[in-house]
């Protein structure tokens, strides 16, 4: 969105600046304007509407390991792609499993890279994700101590316990994050 | 060449080497990567790593091609991966058909040699049964 207007600038007398309103992910100075970040109409409805969604994002991220460590595998032995004709069906079906042998071996021992120390495991929400939840813990380490009978049942009481834990505990930090909001915008309005 | 290449494969899946650098996990100690994550540490505290079947494109004999058509349209193997959070593979099953499915083929390896601690799971995607040792995504939400 492009506005145009006049302003009478102390520095500069009598020169027409053009004021440019942008998005708010550019930083603010000079002659942009953005507008407030992190209002609730200005986000995208991406957050988890209910405890199965949530579930399966937190799920999700976690699980990404092996898409990640198939598209490695798949990129560095070419031979993956190609289907080996002249080779019996033992042989081809031996690939695979000396590849990921050989990954194995190359990932212990090859020299770490120092471009990529940590920047992986930073935090984005840092401290603000309060995920203590000391109770649900303890919930949670009982239902991961089964006996590990195959019984869909207790399969089942255990993923709904593991993704009712989740949503209580992401309702605490909604709160508290709304309280935040809300002490920020009354010392706003106490500024003013 | 050929010889060669075939000893070299040979060697590497198998023993020693391949069992020297594809370990099972014990699960005695949570994953670096889970306890590094205060998302995901309360929750996902006793997997000891991810679960997923791939497509392997390979060439069976004229009279297999029918079984090792897989849903996407090629000719494949369908192989079962297990990777723990470093990035590292530590169980591999290959050689079944492409129309095998992810179940079917998790179900072979459960009934044979692969064997999950009592209390710990894998994190799976919907293509598996849900069963105490593994952790599937909710379907349709």
């Amino acid at each position: 969105m492009l506005a145009t207007h006049f302003v009478h600038s102390s520095l500069s007398h009598t020169v027409a600046f053009d004021t440019i309103l942008q998005s708010g992910a550019r930083p603010m100075y000079g002659m942009f304007i953005t507008y407030y970040p992190m209002v609730p109409y200005n986000l995208t409805p991406s957050r988890p509407l209910n405890r199965e969604e949530l579930f399966n994002l937190r799920h999700a991220s976690a699980r990404n390991v092996i898409e990640r460590i198939f598209g490695i595998i798949k990129h560095r032995f070419h031979i993956l792609l190609l289907p080996l004709e002249y080779c019996s069906l033992e042989v081809q079906s031996r690939i695979p499993a000396s590849l990921a042998a050989i990954y194995n071996f190359i990932h212990i021992n090859e020299e770490p890279d120092p471009d990529s120390s940590d920047a992986s495991n930073e935090d984005p929400c840092g401290d603000k994700c309060p995920y203590q939840a000391g109770s649900s813990v303890a919930v949670v380490a009982d239902a991961g101590g089964g006996d590990g009978g195959r019984d869909d049942l207790e399969a089942r009481s255990m993923w709904d316990n593991l993704a009712q834990c989740m949503w209580d505990d992401y309702q605490l930090i909604l709160s508290a994050h709304q309280d935040l909001l809300d002490d920020t915008e009354s010392e706003l309005d106490f500024d003013q | 060449m050929s010889s060669y290449f075939k000893a070299m494969l040979f060697i590497f899946s198998s023993a020693p080497f391949y069992t020297k650098y594809i370990q099972f996990p014990t699960g005695e100690h949570t994953p670096a990567k889970i306890q590094s994550n205060p998302k995901i540490l309360p929750y996902f505290r006793n997997a000891i790593g991810a679960i997923d079947g791939s497509h392997v494109p390979n060439a069976p004999p004229a009279h297999l091609c029918g079984q090792y058509c897989n849903w996407k349209g090629f000719l494949s193997q369908n192989a079962l991966f297990i990777c723990n959070f470093d990035l590292k593979f530590t169980y591999i099953l290959t050689g079944w058909e492409g129309s095998a499915t992810d179940a079917w083929v998790y179900d072979n390896a459960i009934s044979t040699d692969l064997s999950i601690p009592a209390g710990k799971y894998l994190l799976a995607d919907a293509g598996y049964p849900l069963c105490p040792q593994l952790l599937v995504p909710y379907c349709s939400v």
